[in-house]
Protein backbone atom coordinates (compact mmCIF):
# COMPACT_ATOMS: atom_id res chain seq x y z
CA UNK A 1 0.00 0.00 0.00
CA UNK A 2 2.63 2.22 1.12
CA UNK A 3 4.49 2.40 -2.17
CA UNK A 4 1.65 2.63 -4.21
CA UNK A 5 0.74 5.36 -2.16
CA UNK A 6 4.04 6.77 -2.62
CA UNK A 7 3.85 6.43 -6.41
CA UNK A 8 0.25 7.39 -6.62
CA UNK A 9 1.25 10.55 -4.94
CA UNK A 10 4.24 11.06 -6.99
CA UNK A 11 1.78 11.01 -10.03
CA UNK A 12 -0.59 13.29 -8.21
CA UNK A 13 1.98 16.10 -8.35
CA UNK A 14 2.05 17.52 -12.05
CA UNK A 15 -2.24 17.92 -11.69
CA UNK A 16 -1.76 20.22 -9.20
CA UNK A 17 -3.56 23.39 -9.86
CA UNK A 18 -0.83 25.81 -8.49
CA UNK A 19 -1.38 29.31 -9.16
CA UNK A 20 1.57 31.65 -11.60
CA UNK A 21 4.12 32.10 -9.26
CA UNK A 22 4.09 35.77 -8.48
CA UNK A 23 7.73 37.64 -9.22
CA UNK A 24 8.47 38.94 -5.34
CA UNK A 25 11.44 40.99 -6.04
CA UNK A 26 9.98 44.01 -7.02
CA UNK A 27 8.01 43.94 -3.58
CA UNK A 28 11.66 42.72 -2.10
CA UNK A 29 13.77 44.93 -3.14
CA UNK A 30 12.09 47.97 -2.08
CA UNK A 31 11.75 46.11 1.68
CA UNK A 32 15.33 45.05 1.74
CA UNK A 33 17.27 48.68 0.73
CA UNK A 34 18.55 50.38 3.40
CA UNK A 35 16.70 53.43 4.66
CA UNK A 36 17.13 56.86 2.35
CA UNK A 37 19.34 58.98 3.75
CA UNK A 38 18.88 62.47 3.53
CA UNK A 39 20.27 63.43 0.70
CA UNK A 40 18.49 66.16 -0.42
CA UNK A 41 15.59 67.30 2.04
CA UNK A 42 16.49 68.40 5.07
CA UNK A 43 14.58 66.54 7.94
CA UNK A 44 12.03 67.94 10.35
CA UNK A 45 11.35 71.45 9.28
CA UNK A 46 9.41 73.92 10.76
CA UNK A 47 5.84 73.41 9.88
CA UNK A 48 5.35 76.39 8.43
CA UNK A 49 7.86 76.35 5.91
CA UNK A 50 6.07 73.61 3.89
CA UNK A 51 2.13 72.90 4.05
CA UNK A 52 0.72 70.68 1.43
CA UNK A 53 1.61 68.83 -2.01
CA UNK A 54 -0.50 68.63 -5.31
CA UNK A 55 -3.23 69.92 -5.09
CA UNK A 56 -2.88 71.82 -8.97
CA UNK A 57 -0.30 71.14 -11.70
CA UNK A 58 0.51 73.37 -14.09
CA UNK A 59 1.85 72.68 -17.54
CA UNK A 60 3.64 74.64 -20.17
CA UNK A 61 2.25 75.06 -23.19
CA UNK A 62 0.60 77.15 -26.54
CA UNK A 63 -1.92 78.83 -23.84
CA UNK A 64 -3.12 78.99 -20.56
CA UNK A 65 -6.48 78.27 -20.95
CA UNK A 66 -6.40 74.51 -21.79
CA UNK A 67 -7.76 73.44 -17.96
CA UNK A 68 -7.68 69.44 -17.17
CA UNK A 69 -9.88 69.26 -13.64
CA UNK A 70 -10.48 66.35 -11.06
CA UNK A 71 -11.33 67.01 -7.88
CA UNK A 72 -8.86 68.66 -5.64
CA UNK A 73 -6.80 68.67 -8.63
CA UNK A 74 -6.39 71.26 -11.27
CA UNK A 75 -4.05 71.11 -14.63
CA UNK A 76 -3.45 73.95 -16.40
CA UNK A 77 -0.82 74.93 -19.01
CA UNK A 78 1.85 77.68 -18.48
CA UNK A 79 3.95 79.20 -20.75
CA UNK A 80 7.00 79.07 -18.53
CA UNK A 81 9.35 77.44 -16.37
CA UNK A 82 9.75 79.28 -13.20
CA UNK A 83 13.71 78.75 -11.71
CA UNK A 84 13.23 76.67 -8.84
CA UNK A 85 14.19 78.86 -5.18
CA UNK A 86 14.41 76.04 -2.70
CA UNK A 87 17.81 74.88 -4.10
CA UNK A 88 18.19 71.33 -3.23
CA UNK A 89 15.81 71.28 -0.83
CA UNK A 90 12.27 69.35 -0.87
CA UNK A 91 10.36 69.80 2.09
CA UNK A 92 8.00 66.69 2.77
CA UNK A 93 7.13 67.99 6.43
CA UNK A 94 7.65 65.64 9.59
CA UNK A 95 9.20 62.01 9.51
CA UNK A 96 6.86 59.17 10.78
CA UNK A 97 6.71 56.14 12.06
CA UNK A 98 5.11 54.04 8.94
CA UNK A 99 2.77 52.57 11.43
CA UNK A 100 1.76 55.95 12.98
CA UNK A 101 0.81 57.14 10.14
CA UNK A 102 -3.12 56.87 10.51
CA UNK A 103 -3.29 58.52 13.25
CA UNK A 104 -1.03 61.21 12.51
CA UNK A 105 -2.99 61.76 9.32
CA UNK A 106 -6.97 63.49 9.12
CA UNK A 107 -7.25 60.00 6.99
CA UNK A 108 -6.52 56.68 6.71
CA UNK A 109 -3.74 56.17 5.30
CA UNK A 110 -2.92 52.91 3.04
CA UNK A 111 0.02 51.52 1.71
CA UNK A 112 0.97 49.90 -1.76
CA UNK A 113 0.57 45.69 -1.14
CA UNK A 114 3.19 45.36 -3.68
CA UNK A 115 5.54 48.10 -1.96
CA UNK A 116 4.63 47.42 1.62
CA UNK A 117 6.71 49.67 4.20
CA UNK A 118 8.08 52.61 2.97
CA UNK A 119 11.82 53.53 4.05
CA UNK A 120 10.69 56.82 4.91
CA UNK A 121 7.53 58.54 5.66
CA UNK A 122 6.26 62.12 6.17
CA UNK A 123 3.38 63.72 7.38
CA UNK A 124 2.52 67.79 6.97
CA UNK A 125 -0.39 70.00 6.53
CA UNK A 126 -1.72 69.56 10.23
CA UNK A 127 -1.72 65.29 8.99
CA UNK A 128 -3.41 66.15 5.01
CA UNK A 129 -0.32 64.91 3.40
CA UNK A 130 1.44 62.22 3.86
CA UNK A 131 4.49 61.38 1.73
CA UNK A 132 5.95 57.81 1.59
CA UNK A 133 9.50 57.17 0.18
CA UNK A 134 10.89 54.35 -1.32
CA UNK A 135 14.32 53.88 -1.85
CA UNK A 136 15.54 53.13 -5.36
CA UNK A 137 17.07 49.66 -6.18
CA UNK A 138 18.01 46.79 -8.83
CA UNK A 139 14.33 47.18 -9.71
CA UNK A 140 12.87 50.94 -8.69
CA UNK A 141 14.86 52.79 -10.70
CA UNK A 142 16.76 56.12 -9.03
CA UNK A 143 14.51 59.30 -9.82
CA UNK A 144 17.13 61.78 -10.77
CA UNK A 145 20.10 61.18 -8.44
CA UNK A 146 17.99 61.39 -5.26
CA UNK A 147 18.40 58.24 -4.11
CA UNK A 148 14.61 57.45 -4.23
CA UNK A 149 13.07 54.83 -6.18
CA UNK A 150 9.63 56.37 -5.74
CA UNK A 151 7.23 58.61 -4.44
CA UNK A 152 3.80 58.14 -3.22
CA UNK A 153 1.66 61.30 -1.60
CA UNK A 154 -1.62 60.71 -0.41
CA UNK A 155 -3.64 63.94 0.37
CA UNK A 156 -6.67 65.02 2.34
CA UNK A 157 -9.50 66.13 -0.27
CA UNK A 158 -10.37 68.78 1.55
CA UNK A 159 -7.00 70.55 1.40
CA UNK A 160 -7.57 73.82 -0.38
CA UNK A 161 -7.25 73.92 -4.55
CA UNK A 162 -5.05 75.75 -5.54
CA UNK A 163 -2.16 75.61 -2.48
CA UNK A 164 0.07 73.49 -3.83
CA UNK A 165 1.41 73.83 -7.89
CA UNK A 166 3.64 72.00 -10.08
CA UNK A 167 4.90 73.56 -13.01
CA UNK A 168 5.63 71.21 -16.38
CA UNK A 169 7.59 73.24 -19.04
CA UNK A 170 6.04 72.69 -22.79
CA UNK A 171 8.45 71.02 -24.14
CA UNK A 172 8.07 67.18 -24.34
CA UNK A 173 5.72 67.01 -21.22
CA UNK A 174 2.06 64.90 -21.97
CA UNK A 175 -0.44 64.46 -20.00
CA UNK A 176 -2.93 61.51 -20.81
CA UNK A 177 -6.21 60.78 -18.92
CA UNK A 178 -5.99 57.32 -17.34
CA UNK A 179 -7.61 55.01 -14.91
CA UNK A 180 -6.64 53.62 -11.63
CA UNK A 181 -8.99 50.80 -10.66
CA UNK A 182 -11.93 53.04 -12.54
CA UNK A 183 -11.11 55.83 -10.70
CA UNK A 184 -10.08 58.86 -13.38
CA UNK A 185 -6.78 60.66 -13.04
CA UNK A 186 -3.52 61.54 -15.27
CA UNK A 187 -0.52 60.43 -16.15
CA UNK A 188 1.69 63.01 -16.60
CA UNK A 189 5.15 62.51 -18.53
CA UNK A 190 8.22 63.50 -20.90
CA UNK A 191 10.23 66.13 -18.69
CA UNK A 192 10.76 66.94 -15.35
CA UNK A 193 8.53 68.99 -13.25
CA UNK A 194 8.76 71.61 -10.97
CA UNK A 195 7.20 70.83 -7.07
CA UNK A 196 5.88 74.54 -5.80
CA UNK A 197 4.77 75.19 -2.26
CA UNK A 198 2.67 77.33 -0.73
CA UNK A 199 2.47 77.56 2.95
CA UNK A 200 -0.19 78.72 4.78
CA UNK A 201 0.40 82.48 4.87
CA UNK A 202 0.77 82.24 0.65
CA UNK A 203 4.64 82.24 0.49
CA UNK A 204 6.06 79.94 -2.12
CA UNK A 205 8.25 77.30 -1.59
CA UNK A 206 9.63 74.96 -4.74
CA UNK A 207 11.34 71.70 -4.98
CA UNK A 208 14.16 71.46 -7.95
CA UNK A 209 12.74 69.94 -11.11
CA UNK A 210 14.87 66.59 -10.82
CA UNK A 211 12.89 65.33 -8.18
CA UNK A 212 9.85 64.44 -9.84
CA UNK A 213 9.77 61.26 -11.99
CA UNK A 214 6.57 60.48 -14.17
CA UNK A 215 3.47 61.31 -12.58
CA UNK A 216 0.29 59.45 -11.96
CA UNK A 217 -2.03 61.48 -9.93
CA UNK A 218 -5.71 59.70 -9.13
CA UNK A 219 -8.38 60.71 -6.50
CA UNK A 220 -9.95 57.93 -4.89
CA UNK A 221 -12.81 58.17 -1.63
CA UNK A 222 -11.89 61.94 -1.47
CA UNK A 223 -8.15 61.24 -1.03
CA UNK A 224 -5.73 62.51 -3.91
CA UNK A 225 -3.30 60.14 -4.47
CA UNK A 226 0.62 60.92 -6.37
CA UNK A 227 2.82 58.80 -7.57
CA UNK A 228 6.26 60.11 -8.71
CA UNK A 229 8.74 56.43 -10.35
CA UNK A 230 10.58 56.12 -13.35
CA UNK A 231 8.94 52.66 -13.81
CA UNK A 232 6.75 53.65 -16.90
CA UNK A 233 2.99 54.18 -17.04
CA UNK A 234 1.69 50.32 -16.86
CA UNK A 235 3.68 49.44 -13.79
CA UNK A 236 2.76 52.75 -12.03
CA UNK A 237 -0.72 52.27 -12.38
CA UNK A 238 -0.39 48.07 -11.29
CA UNK A 239 1.36 49.15 -8.09
CA UNK A 240 -1.61 52.47 -7.50
CA UNK A 241 -4.10 49.73 -8.09
CA UNK A 242 -2.75 48.24 -4.72
CA UNK A 243 -2.91 50.87 -2.36
CA UNK A 244 -5.30 49.81 -0.01
CA UNK A 245 -5.73 46.51 -1.87
CA UNK B 1 25.10 33.10 -2.31
CA UNK B 2 28.59 34.79 -0.69
CA UNK B 3 28.30 37.80 -2.97
CA UNK B 4 24.69 37.48 -1.25
CA UNK B 5 25.80 37.42 2.31
CA UNK B 6 28.46 40.48 1.80
CA UNK B 7 24.93 42.41 0.58
CA UNK B 8 25.41 42.04 -2.93
CA UNK B 9 21.37 42.99 -3.97
CA UNK B 10 21.76 41.43 -7.44
CA UNK B 11 23.54 37.90 -6.20
CA UNK B 12 20.71 37.58 -3.88
CA UNK B 13 17.99 38.71 -6.25
CA UNK B 14 19.64 35.76 -8.54
CA UNK B 15 18.58 33.75 -5.18
CA UNK B 16 15.33 34.86 -4.88
CA UNK B 17 15.08 34.21 -8.51
CA UNK B 18 16.17 30.61 -8.30
CA UNK B 19 14.04 29.87 -5.34
CA UNK B 20 10.73 31.70 -5.60
CA UNK B 21 9.06 29.11 -7.54
CA UNK B 22 9.46 26.44 -4.72
CA UNK B 23 9.01 29.01 -2.06
CA UNK B 24 5.84 30.29 -3.18
CA UNK B 25 4.57 26.67 -4.06
CA UNK B 26 5.66 25.46 -0.36
CA UNK B 27 3.92 28.26 1.41
CA UNK B 28 0.83 27.84 -1.02
CA UNK B 29 0.80 24.28 0.19
CA UNK B 30 0.04 25.12 3.86
CA UNK B 31 -2.38 28.17 2.71
CA UNK B 32 -4.31 26.92 -0.48
CA UNK B 33 -4.38 30.72 -1.24
CA UNK B 34 -2.54 32.45 -4.10
CA UNK B 35 -2.36 35.90 -2.42
CA UNK B 36 -1.60 34.66 1.10
CA UNK B 37 1.14 32.66 -0.20
CA UNK B 38 2.51 35.76 -1.66
CA UNK B 39 2.86 37.49 1.16
CA UNK B 40 4.09 34.74 3.34
CA UNK B 41 7.15 33.58 0.28
CA UNK B 42 8.21 37.61 0.48
CA UNK B 43 7.77 37.54 3.85
CA UNK B 44 10.13 34.93 4.20
CA UNK B 45 12.83 36.34 1.78
CA UNK B 46 13.38 39.32 3.98
CA UNK B 47 13.84 37.19 6.91
CA UNK B 48 16.45 34.81 5.13
CA UNK B 49 17.97 37.77 3.71
CA UNK B 50 18.11 39.26 7.06
CA UNK B 51 19.13 35.73 8.30
CA UNK B 52 22.03 35.58 6.12
CA UNK B 53 24.94 35.88 8.49
CA UNK B 54 24.07 33.65 10.53
CA UNK B 55 23.50 31.11 7.73
CA UNK B 56 26.39 28.51 7.04
CA UNK B 57 27.88 28.35 4.13
CA UNK B 58 28.10 24.65 3.84
CA UNK B 59 24.52 24.27 4.38
CA UNK B 60 22.47 23.79 1.23
CA UNK B 61 20.34 27.00 0.68
CA UNK B 62 16.78 25.62 -0.27
CA UNK B 63 15.62 23.74 2.72
CA UNK B 64 17.03 26.47 4.84
CA UNK B 65 14.74 28.99 2.94
CA UNK B 66 11.99 26.98 3.05
CA UNK B 67 11.58 25.96 6.74
CA UNK B 68 11.36 29.87 7.30
CA UNK B 69 8.35 29.80 4.47
CA UNK B 70 6.86 27.23 5.96
CA UNK B 71 7.26 28.85 9.37
CA UNK B 72 6.03 32.01 8.03
CA UNK B 73 3.06 30.31 6.26
CA UNK B 74 1.95 28.23 9.29
CA UNK B 75 2.49 31.20 11.05
CA UNK B 76 0.03 33.60 8.73
CA UNK B 77 -2.83 30.27 8.73
CA UNK B 78 -2.92 30.16 12.49
CA UNK B 79 -3.44 33.72 12.73
CA UNK B 80 -6.26 34.74 10.34
CA UNK B 81 -6.23 32.14 6.95
CA UNK B 82 -8.28 29.86 6.50
CA UNK B 83 -6.50 27.17 4.63
CA UNK B 84 -7.97 26.19 1.56
CA UNK B 85 -8.05 23.13 -0.36
CA UNK B 86 -5.36 22.18 -3.08
CA UNK B 87 -6.85 21.82 -6.43
CA UNK B 88 -6.40 19.45 -9.46
CA UNK B 89 -5.68 21.35 -12.65
CA UNK B 90 -9.19 21.59 -14.75
CA UNK B 91 -7.38 19.08 -17.43
CA UNK B 92 -6.39 16.79 -15.05
CA UNK B 93 -9.85 15.65 -13.96
CA UNK B 94 -11.62 14.69 -17.44
CA UNK B 95 -10.26 11.75 -19.38
CA UNK B 96 -7.27 13.46 -21.60
CA UNK B 97 -8.64 11.39 -25.01
CA UNK B 98 -12.03 10.21 -24.95
CA UNK B 99 -11.61 8.27 -28.29
CA UNK B 100 -9.77 5.57 -26.86
CA UNK B 101 -11.21 2.75 -25.34
CA UNK B 102 -9.44 3.22 -22.35
CA UNK B 103 -11.56 6.63 -21.48
CA UNK B 104 -13.70 4.69 -18.66
CA UNK B 105 -10.55 3.65 -17.25
CA UNK B 106 -9.05 7.41 -17.82
CA UNK B 107 -12.01 8.44 -15.94
CA UNK B 108 -11.75 6.22 -13.04
CA UNK B 109 -8.02 7.41 -12.86
CA UNK B 110 -9.12 10.91 -12.58
CA UNK B 111 -11.80 10.37 -9.75
CA UNK B 112 -9.05 8.56 -8.18
CA UNK B 113 -6.47 10.86 -8.10
CA UNK B 114 -9.38 13.73 -7.09
CA UNK B 115 -10.37 10.93 -3.82
CA UNK B 116 -6.42 11.56 -3.41
CA UNK B 117 -5.75 14.95 -2.87
CA UNK B 118 -9.38 15.52 -1.23
CA UNK B 119 -7.42 13.06 1.52
CA UNK B 120 -4.20 15.16 1.22
CA UNK B 121 -6.79 18.35 1.98
CA UNK B 122 -8.34 16.26 4.81
CA UNK B 123 -4.91 15.79 6.38
CA UNK B 124 -3.62 18.20 8.99
CA UNK B 125 -1.17 21.24 8.55
CA UNK B 126 1.87 19.23 9.35
CA UNK B 127 0.85 16.26 7.76
CA UNK B 128 -0.31 18.29 4.38
CA UNK B 129 3.22 20.05 4.31
CA UNK B 130 5.32 17.03 5.16
CA UNK B 131 3.77 15.02 2.26
CA UNK B 132 3.20 18.11 -0.28
CA UNK B 133 6.92 18.43 0.61
CA UNK B 134 8.11 14.98 0.04
CA UNK B 135 5.55 14.07 -3.10
CA UNK B 136 4.48 17.49 -5.15
CA UNK B 137 7.76 19.17 -4.64
CA UNK B 138 9.71 16.61 -4.73
CA UNK B 139 12.08 17.52 -1.87
CA UNK B 140 14.39 14.92 -0.49
CA UNK B 141 13.97 13.08 2.61
CA UNK B 142 16.67 15.73 4.41
CA UNK B 143 14.83 18.75 3.06
CA UNK B 144 11.87 17.55 4.50
CA UNK B 145 13.44 16.94 7.82
CA UNK B 146 14.82 20.63 7.56
CA UNK B 147 11.08 21.72 6.25
CA UNK B 148 9.64 20.86 9.10
CA UNK B 149 12.35 20.88 12.00
CA UNK B 150 12.74 17.03 12.85
CA UNK B 151 16.06 15.26 12.75
CA UNK B 152 17.42 13.23 9.82
CA UNK B 153 16.81 9.93 11.63
CA UNK B 154 13.18 10.79 12.32
CA UNK B 155 11.65 12.06 8.60
CA UNK B 156 11.05 8.74 7.25
CA UNK B 157 8.72 7.59 10.69
CA UNK B 158 7.37 11.05 10.05
CA UNK B 159 6.31 10.77 6.21
CA UNK B 160 5.58 6.88 7.08
CA UNK B 161 2.75 8.29 9.97
CA UNK B 162 1.52 11.23 7.42
CA UNK B 163 1.08 8.37 4.60
CA UNK B 164 -0.60 5.87 7.22
CA UNK B 165 -2.98 8.92 7.91
CA UNK B 166 -3.48 9.77 4.44
CA UNK B 167 -4.14 5.67 3.60
CA UNK B 168 -6.96 6.46 6.33
CA UNK B 169 -8.85 9.30 5.22
CA UNK B 170 -8.48 7.59 1.78
CA UNK B 171 -10.08 4.42 2.60
CA UNK B 172 -13.22 6.63 4.14
CA UNK B 173 -13.60 8.24 1.67
CA UNK B 174 -13.56 5.84 -0.80
CA UNK B 175 -16.14 3.97 1.61
CA UNK B 176 -18.25 7.73 2.70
Amino acid sequence: MSDRLEAALRELAADIAYPPTPDVRPALSMRLATPVRDRWWPGPLPRAVVLAAVATLLLAAVAAALVLALPGLRITFTPELPTPTLGTRLALGEPAAADTLSTRATFTVHLPRTLGTPDEAYVAADGRVVTLLYAADWSLPEIGGTGIGLLLQQIDGTLDRGQVEKLVPEVGATVAPVEVAGEPGFWIEGHPHVVRFIDPSGAEGMAPSRLAGDTLVWERGGILYRIESELGRAATIQIAETIGR
Amino acid sequence: MSRARRGDATAYAELVAAHQEMAFRTAFLVLGDAAEAEDAAQEAFVKAYRALDRFRDDAPFRPWLLRIVANQARNRRRSRVRRHALRLRVEATIPRDASVPSAEATALAAEGRRQLLDAVNALSDDDRLVIGARYFLDLSEAEVATLAGVARGTVKSRLSRARARLAQRLAAEIEG
